[in-house]
């Protein structure tokens, strides 16, 4: 007979209850909860916002809410901590404490596979990169860039005018600013400082005139300014950030104000010390190892429709001396060295125009666990159901039934 | 002290025993009678149209017109599918009744897209219409007599006034319509606006159809060949000897020239001329796309309008192909004065069989002889029959259990179950024969493939278990299933074997993680239906008086509930590892991903709280008639959501989807209240023991 | 439920972080084609004293040089006729449109024919802006296959002058960029066709 509860010791009760029933089903529940919330609001929010809020690490807490903003569930923990807890749970209940043999062996290796299901999620959440790297056919490229991070880059001119290696300032430090929030940055490289100002995630930047209206009355540089815009729910890759900046020397004199906007292609330039130097907001640069020259990119439709039936890139992975052919189909990527590129879209050209490719880049160390996981749990689901269909042909047919009462709570947890 | 032996129950009397079960069947005939109520708006009126002088089309004539091959939404077909769903989409239906001198006929749709291109004056009588509201065709001065109304062309031009008959104002207005939706972006129309677009479109469509062959009919006005001056007139002369001026054919082989004459010309008979030339050829675009393409040319067949159009761009090799098939339509045409004649017949299979012998030197249109077998053979129709039968007979079977009688009743039931089912896989292979992909790759598909997983499961049960009460539930969940396929197909009215967009076209992925988790699905619902039944059973009292019943129901929803796990969680990781393999991440919380999720952690809820003790036997029924509601969530639901990278595939008709969720709210309800009566007289006993 | 509580307390404190005031930046990376991207693949070299603003629709290459900034030198694309856009210059300014291309400066730009158009005196540049006196301009038009490409340095005439050197040396530092292009004989020939563009 198990011991009963007020029998056991603290760390035996934390064990009881970290590794029992009662936490997995109120995760389950709150997971199932959360993920049907996660769903119905994306109708409203999108799907960027809707995730951010119900499933990234950051939230702790959730207010499901409706499209008009009415709340319509009390306030639920984030699915992220909620899975944490979970996997806690699954590795104590469903492997440490539960029932070792042969009968049990399905759902052991389950719960493990499901385990690893999950840590490879965690790890692809913190060390997955991806990016997206378009070339123009008949040229070649050596970077991605990461949606939705925007960096600022800091670089000098050297004396044939070409760009340096850049100082970077990572967007995570940008965003956790406010419109109120400062940051002031030194630099390694360089001898001057950097303070970003007035951050403001969704912006557009405008060109002033003698008949503009600014509308918050917004400070103009250069004959530019910042203004805030409404945020983009349905295409993310729309949201442009922007701030203002101020270059100082160490002595806390302006050199140069700027405006900085992520939609800007080119940097702006500074000068200081008889040197130039250049700024800029961009997405992310992810530099590649290796370069890939597009040489052809095409596709085609189903007849007598828009609807396209397939698309394909070749390409040719240029690692130092070795090159490789590949050609990248939508649903085939190439996959190669860790790094596996896929055709995200393309674009036909009009007359005159060159077509290019955009290729979506993910360098991803857990790229292919979940599929061993996949087989490991299939394969220990389907013997636990066989034997248990097993069991239940015996015990249920009016010709087999045997007289033995059948107990209501199975003994997974006796140790007797 | 000994213990005493648990207490023999004593033998339930046997009439006692029949009453439970008249009682079950009548809750399913109250039940039954709600449901019409219910459904009876969705229903359209039943009406039969007089007119006159309608002869239908024979046998012969519908077999070898069936078969002709169209190409549409990127593949050849038969005619028969082509008409069949251009007959939905109009009409709602696939029979439509007329009454003519005193006969009641059936037109079916080849016979109706027969009177639209060779009958136009009997099609404009036909009710093809159908419409739900007909009050939004009051200001064209169109008047019916129900709301709800089938109307022929000849109604929507009768309305109206003599200046503007009810047709030309519809059209007018859908134009005006259209033009504000436009420039005010979508959204910017009452519901009420979006129906008269909509009508008038369908309208037009009809307009087209039925004159697409005007270009075979003939009616070009005379024209004096003296006056043609860029006609060589010998060759006129030639061609006059043979054909008839007023087929646009005879002017095919002359056509640039005689537009350049009449060009020339200011006559009004010059005018009427070029305007009905015109006419003729623009209309011809409406029609089928059954014209071949010629050897080296193009890859697509083309309506006779861009076939006229290349041959006048002399684009052409052979030009002569194409004048061959003009003759051979007018020889259609001017027979089909007489339809059911030889002379008819023969044009028609001079046709037909042209067009099967280029598509076969094409190597294309090999499934069509099988696409026709597979509508005539109607599998769904007919299993949904014989569903019906092995439900009527079952529930026989439930009174009269014992003896010759109850035998004879069960093999019955089980030998008409068996010819439905059949009907229902065969249907499914076939299918898949025809389009060479599994049969899961769109929404209706679904369907059908759902209904034949659960029947067969329950077939599967109910063979190891003798429990006869698994076969009734099989055969209800087969009326149930091939019903609602039929009517979205209808309410749909989209060839569903037409090829799929890039994305999908992998039949590796398809065949595994679709059908995996369509598979669940079906677990899901079976185990709902299942524990429905249990709530009827139960009170009825069925339950009460076989303790070894309720624990077999118990176990068998628990068991099918970890079937649906293994199939649902085998499926959705699948579903990950092929978005990871096309799109670079494995899980992006996408609507319908979040959907298969939701079925898997209901599952687990479900059996973790089994496990823990917990889940009583009423409890693990609710939750499974919940259950239900999730899958119906995952499988509709998300989709009706519009938001995501499965949004692919929508559709209209919430309203079942909602009627479904209440059904198991409404069972949820019965099932709680149940449960604590359960527990409250299982205290009391407790009490006075 | 102390130790649910303290746990409790201790995740909703590390969320709330105060963002960093002040860092000291230490990340780089190597370079990359990106670092070599340049409107329609030219690398200009402007003078030391030009600062760069950013872009607009009408405005490829923004500089701003001079004194307060005064001096404006843009690189922009247009349509029409070359000599239309010259007089359309020259009108900004007051000065009387001339009859035909001969009597414009020549010059060449982008290995190509250019017009030179200068003037000064007083700028209405339209569009609501106030007139600006004693201003100057110094611009260069020059045609392609599809489209004109212009080189304008507009600012007040004292401070032009001192920039005139400057823009055209800034006119000749064009330089075709072919990093990103594939391979050496594909060079050659967009070389060609990079001409031909422009």
């Amino acid at each position: 007979m198990a011991k009963k509860f007020k029998e056991m010791s603290l760390g035996q009760r934390i064990f009881r209850i970290a590794a029992g029933f009662e936490i997995a089903v109120v995760c389950l529940s709150l997971l199932f909860l959360l993920t049907f919330f996660g769903t119905i609001e994306q109708r409203w929010f999108g799907l960027w916002t809707t995730i951010h809020k119900y499933f990234d690490y950051n939230s702790v807490f959730v207010l499901p809410t409706r499209g008009d903003g009415k709340v319509i569930f009390p306030p639920l923990p984030g699915a992220y901590w909620v899975i944490v807890v979970l996997s806690f749970n699954m590795f104590l209940g469903g492997i440490v404490r539960a029932r070792k043999g042969w009968r049990k062996a399905g759902v052991l290796v389950s719960h493990f596979a499901i385990l690893f299901m999950l840590v490879a999620g965690a790890v692809s959440s913190l060390y997955k990169e991806e990016g997206n790297m378009r070339v123009l056919q008949g040229e070649k490229s050596d970077y991605a860039q990461k949606l939705f991070k925007h960096d600022i880059e800091v670089f000098a001119f050297d004396e044939e005018g070409d760009r340096e290696e850049p100082a970077i300032i990572r967007s995570k430090l940008i965003k956790a600013l406010g419109e109120e929030g400062g940051l002031e940055a030194s630099f390694e490289k360089f001898d001057f400082k950097l303070e970003i100002d007035r951050y403001l995630p969704y912006s557009e930047l405008a060109l002033d005139s003698p008949t503009t209206q600014r509308p918050n009355n917004e400070e103009v540089v250069d004959g530019f300014f910042l203004v805030e815009v409404d945020k983009d729910t349905k295409t993310e890759e729309r949201n442009m950030p922007g701030c203002y900046v101020s270059i100082k020397n160490e002595n806390d004199d302006l050199i140069q104000r700027l405006v900085l906007w992520a939609g800007n292609p080119y940097p702006v330039t500074f000068n200081y010390e008889g040197k130039r130097y250049g700024v800029t907001y961009l997405m992310e640069i992810w530099p590649m190892p290796f370069e890939v020259e597009l040489h052809k990119t095409f596709g085609e439709n189903h007849p007598g429709t828009e609807i396209p039936s397939w698309f394909q890139s070749n390409i040719v992975k240029v690692d130092g001396p070795d090159r490789a052919d590949y050609e990248i189909v939508m649903n085939e990527p190439a996959r190669h060295g860790g790094y596996t590129l896929y055709q995200a879209g393309f674009t036909r050209a009009a007359e005159g125009e060159t077509p290019s490719s955009t290729f979506a880049v993910v360098n991803n160390p857990s790229d292919k666990w979940p599929e061993y996981a996949l087989w490991a749990s299939a394969a220990g689901l389907l013997f636990h159901f066989m034997a248990m269909l097993v069991r239940f042909i015996g015990g249920s047919s009016k010709k087999g039934r045997s007289q033995a009462p059948v107990p209501d709570k199975p003994s997974i947890y006796q140790k007797s | 002290m000994s213990q005493n032996p648990p207490p023999i129950p004593a033998p339930v009397n046997q009439g006692l025993k029949q009453l439970r079960w008249i009682l079950v069947i009548v809750f399913l005939i109250g039940e039954f009678a709600l449901i019409s109520v219910a459904l009876r708006g969705a229903v359209p009126p039943d009406e039969t149209r007089e007119v006159s002088a309608y002869s239908p089309w024979s046998e012969e004539v519908l077999e070898i017109a069936e078969a002709i091959p169209v190409q549409e939404g990127g593949r050849i077909k038969p005619l028969r599918t082509y008409a069949r769903f251009k007959m939905m989409s109009f009409h709602g239906s696939l029979t439509m009744k007329v009454k003519s001198g005193g006969k009641i006929h059936k037109i079916g749709p080849v016979a109706w897209l027969l009177d639209c291109m060779f009958r136009p004056d009997l099609a404009d009588q036909l009710p093809v219409f159908l419409l739900d509201d007909t009050e939004i065709l009051k200001p064209f001065g169109i008047e019916t007599e129900d709301r709800r109304a089938r109307l022929s062309f000849q109604d929507l031009e009768e309305g109206g006034d003599p200046e503007e008959n009810g047709f030309t104002q519809l059209i007018n207005r859908g134009r005006e319509l259209l033009e504000k939706q436009s420039s005010e972006g979508e959204g910017s129309l009452s519901d009420e606006e979006e129906e008269v677009t909509r009508f008038a479109q369908l309208a037009l469509n009809f307009t087209g159809i039925r004159d697409s062959m005007d270009i075979i009919r003939g009616g070009l006005p005379p024209l004096d060949p003296a006056q043609l001056a860029y006609v060589d007139q010998e060759l006129y002369q030639t061609l006059r000897a043979t054909m008839d001026p007023k087929q646009f054919g005879f002017w095919l082989p002359i056509l640039p020239e005689t537009v350049q004459s009449t060009q020339r010309l200011e006559s009004p008979q010059a005018r009427e001329f070029e305007y009905e030339l015109n006419r003729q050829l623009t209309f011809a675009r409406f029609g089928p796309a059954w014209i071949p393409p010629q050897k080296g040319e193009e890859e697509e067949w083309q309506t006779i309008e861009a076939k006229v159009t290349k041959f006048l761009k002399k684009e052409l090799t052979n030009s002569d192909e194409i004048l061959k098939d003009f003759d051979k339509l007018e020889a259609i045409s001017k027979a089909s004065g007489s339809p059911n004649s030889d002379e008819f017949l023969a044009a028609l299979k001079d046709w037909q069989t042209s067009l099967a012998d280029r598509a076969d030197d094409r190597a294309e249109g090999d499934s069509v002889a099988s696409e026709v077998s597979y509508y005539r053979r109607d599998y769904f129709s007919k299993g949904l029959v014989y569903f019906i039968l092995a439900f009527l007979v079952s529930a026989v079977g439930w009174i009269i259990r014992e003896g010759r009688g109850g035998k004879i009743v069960a093999w019955m039931a089980s030998i008409i179950y068996g010819i439905a089912t059949a009907y229902v896989l065969g249907g499914l292979v076939h299918r898949y024969l025809i389009t060479g992909r599994p049969p899961v790759s769109n929404l209706y598909d679904t369907i059908p493939f759902i209904t034949a997983g659960a029947v067969v499961i329950l077939a599967i049960a109910e063979l190891l278990t003798r429990r006869k009460v698994l076969l009734s539930l099989g055969a209800a969940l087969g009326v149930i299933g091939l019903f609602f396929a039929a009517s979205f197909e209808v309410g749909d009215a989209k060839d569903n074997m037409d090829p799929l967009r890039a994305v999908l076209d992998s039949n590796y992925w398809l065949a595994t993680h679709v059908v995996s988790i369509t598979i669940g699905y079906c677990g899901g619902l079976v185990a709902c239906f299942l524990s429905l039944a249990y709530v009827h059973l139960a009170l009825a009292g069925v339950i009460k008086d076989q303790k070894s019943f309720h624990r077999f129901m118990t176990r068998t929803v628990y068991g099918i509930t970890y079937f649906t796990l293994l199939f649902s969680l085998v499926g959705t990781i699948l579903g990950g590892i092929w978005a990871n393999d096309s799109w670079g991440r494995f899980w992006g919380w996408d609507p319908k991903e979040n959907g298969a999720l939701l079925i898997v952690l209901w599952c687990l809820i479900i059996l973790h709280s089994r496990l823990a003790g917990w889940m009583t036997g009423w409890g693990l029924h609710i939750m499974s008639i919940l259950g239900g509601s999730v899958v119906v969530f995952s499988w509709w639901g998300v989709n009706m959501l519009e938001v995501g990278l499965h949004s692919y595939g929508f559709i209209e008709g919430a309203s079942t989807v909602y009627y479904f969720y209440f059904v198991t709210l409404v069972a949820t309800g019965v099932g709680v209240a149940a449960w604590l009566i359960e527990r409250s007289s299982k205290n009391a006993r407790a009490k006075t023991d | 439920m102390r130790i649910v509580l303290i746990v409790t307390a201790a995740i909703l404190l590390t969320g709330c972080r105060k963002p960093a005031s002040s860092i000291h930046v230490t990340e780089t990376r190597r370079l990359t084609l990106h670092d070599k991207v340049y409107p329609g693949d030219y690398k200009d070299a402007p003078p030391i004293g030009w600062r760069r603003l950013p872009g607009t629709q009408f405005r490829l290459i923004n500089y701003v040089a001079g004194e307060n900034n005064s001096v404006e030198i843009v690189v922009g694309e247009t349509q029409g006729d070359l000599l239309a856009n010259a007089n359309r210059w020259l009108g900004q300014f007051g000065l009387s449109p001339v009859e035909s291309l001969e009597f414009l400066g020549r010059t060449e730009m982008l290995g190509k024919n250019a017009y030179i158009v200068e003037g000064d005196g007083t700028y209405s540049p339209g569009m609501g802006s106030p007139p600006k006196e004693d201003y100057a301009m110094t611009g260069v038009i020059r045609e392609s296959s599809f489209n004109l490409i212009t080189l304008k340095m507009i600012g007040p005439a004292e401070e032009v002058k001192k920039q005139r050197d400057a823009f055209f040396e800034y006119m000749r530092s064009f330089e075709a960029i072919y990093d990103h292009k594939i391979d050496s004989s594909v060079e050659e020939a967009e070389m060609e066709a990079g001409e031909e563009r422009k």
